[in-house]
């Protein structure tokens, strides 16, 4: 997939420069394995022009990195996903649980008449990242983190290799979307540099502002670890 | 005036009203340890943005090998890193071309480098 660039006009100087977004994170201590520690922005077809950045740290990287879906359609039938089939085969990287569908607004009793379970590797996972919590085995409805429908949220998984599994019986009119989420950049969109704290890269994108865009694949901007990082970002429509 | 007997022109890009823009919003990034090299396509000119190095020095050439610059034409140096030259190439983008096989950008041993350019045909 290539990668697109913007549409460019005498314009877009203007609209860039006085349209700014302003997003201050800080740098997570991750799990073993687990590389995507920054501040992410999902793919949903906009574009995030980074116009500048400052960070405590002495590292910033800012990439694209690709995420594959895949949904379990639900309407108004059960659904049972064949015991030990798998959906999909990963490498390594980050799940994320969203959900959407149409009726009675979706609570744990009337969502999940049944149970959610995802496996990876035939081993159960269930990691909480104090975002909320991630399905277990037999539990139930745990798709809901505090009974809060509509709100993605994300569960950090610490694993390396294998294939997801998801098992689900279902009685009513909502999708399941699980996507992944790769630790490993999409190379030729990367921006990293290595300097001393605290770095200021203002100058360096006031010249060059990193403005790669690829459907189905999430911006992530990630400073040190625990270093405070803050960035300035026009949001356009991607074209 | 003409030339002197031997002098070396560079071509420069052809400009457009469009140019700023274009070499703004279509920058790629590539960043290495004390040397990157950028491959050059005839007739594709790399325009040099902005460049970060937390090293002393910074040297821009073109060379047949990776990593080695024959034909040198930037150096800059200081006594101690960081060297952030995004400022200086903000106002005089590097857009030297010359039909070989790399653009190389060099820098103080064991530091990292980091290039924004653009390609632009002309």
């Amino acid at each position: 997939m290539s990668t697109i660039f913007p549409v460019i006009s005498v314009n877009t100087d203007s609209i860039m420069k006085y349209k700014p977004n302003y997003l201050s994170f800080t740098g997570e201590d991750g799990l073993a394995a687990q590389v995507i520690v920054g501040e992410r922005f999902p793919y949903d077809g906009h574009r995030r022009i980074i116009l500048a950045a400052v960070t405590n740290g002495a590292t910033l990287n800012i990439g694209l990195y690709p995420i594959t879906t895949m949904s379990i359609g639900v309407t108004a039938v059960d659904y049972t996903q064949a015991s030990g089939a798998a959906e999909t085969t990963f490498d390594s990287g980050k799940i994320t649980a969203t959900w959407d569908g149409s009726g009675a607004a979706p609570t744990i009793a009337n969502m999940f008449a049944g149970t959610i379970s995802l496996y990876f590797d035939g081993v159960k996972v269930a990691v909480d990242d104090g975002a909320g919590k991630w399905v277990e085995y037999g539990d139930s409805g745990l798709f809901l983190p505090d009974d809060t429908p509509g709100v993605a949220w994300a569960s950090t998984i610490n694993y390396t290799t294998g294939a997801i599994v998801v098992y689900t019986v279902v009685d009513s009119d909502y999708t399941i979307t699980v996507s992944y989420t790769s630790d490993t950049v999409d190379a030729d969109t990367l921006l990293s540099v290595t300097g001393v704290a605290p770095l200021d890269l203002s100058a360096f994108l006031k010249n060059a502002p990193y403005s790669f865009f690829k459907e189905n694949h999430d911006l992530i901007i990630t400073p040190a670890v625990s270093e405070l990082a803050i960035i300035a970002y026009a949001s356009v429509k991607a074209s | 005036m003409a030339d002197l007997t031997g002098a070396y022109t560079t071509p420069v890009p052809t400009i457009s009203q469009n140019t700023a823009s274009v070499i703004k919003y279509r920058s790629n990034y590539v960043t290495g340890t004390a040397s990157v090299s950028i491959p050059i396509i005839v007739g594709m000119r790399n325009i040099i943005t902005s460049i970060y190095t937390n090293g002393n020095k910074i040297i821009i050439g073109f060379g047949e090998v990776a990593g080695t610059i024959t034909d040198q034409r930037f150096t800059f140096t200081v006594t101690a890193g960081p060297l952030d030259l995004s400022n200086f190439f903000g106002n005089a983008p590097f857009t030297q071309y010359k039909d070989t096989d790399f653009l190389v950008i060099t820098g103080e041993a064991a530091k990292v480098i980091s290039v924004a350019y653009v390609e632009f045909k002309g």
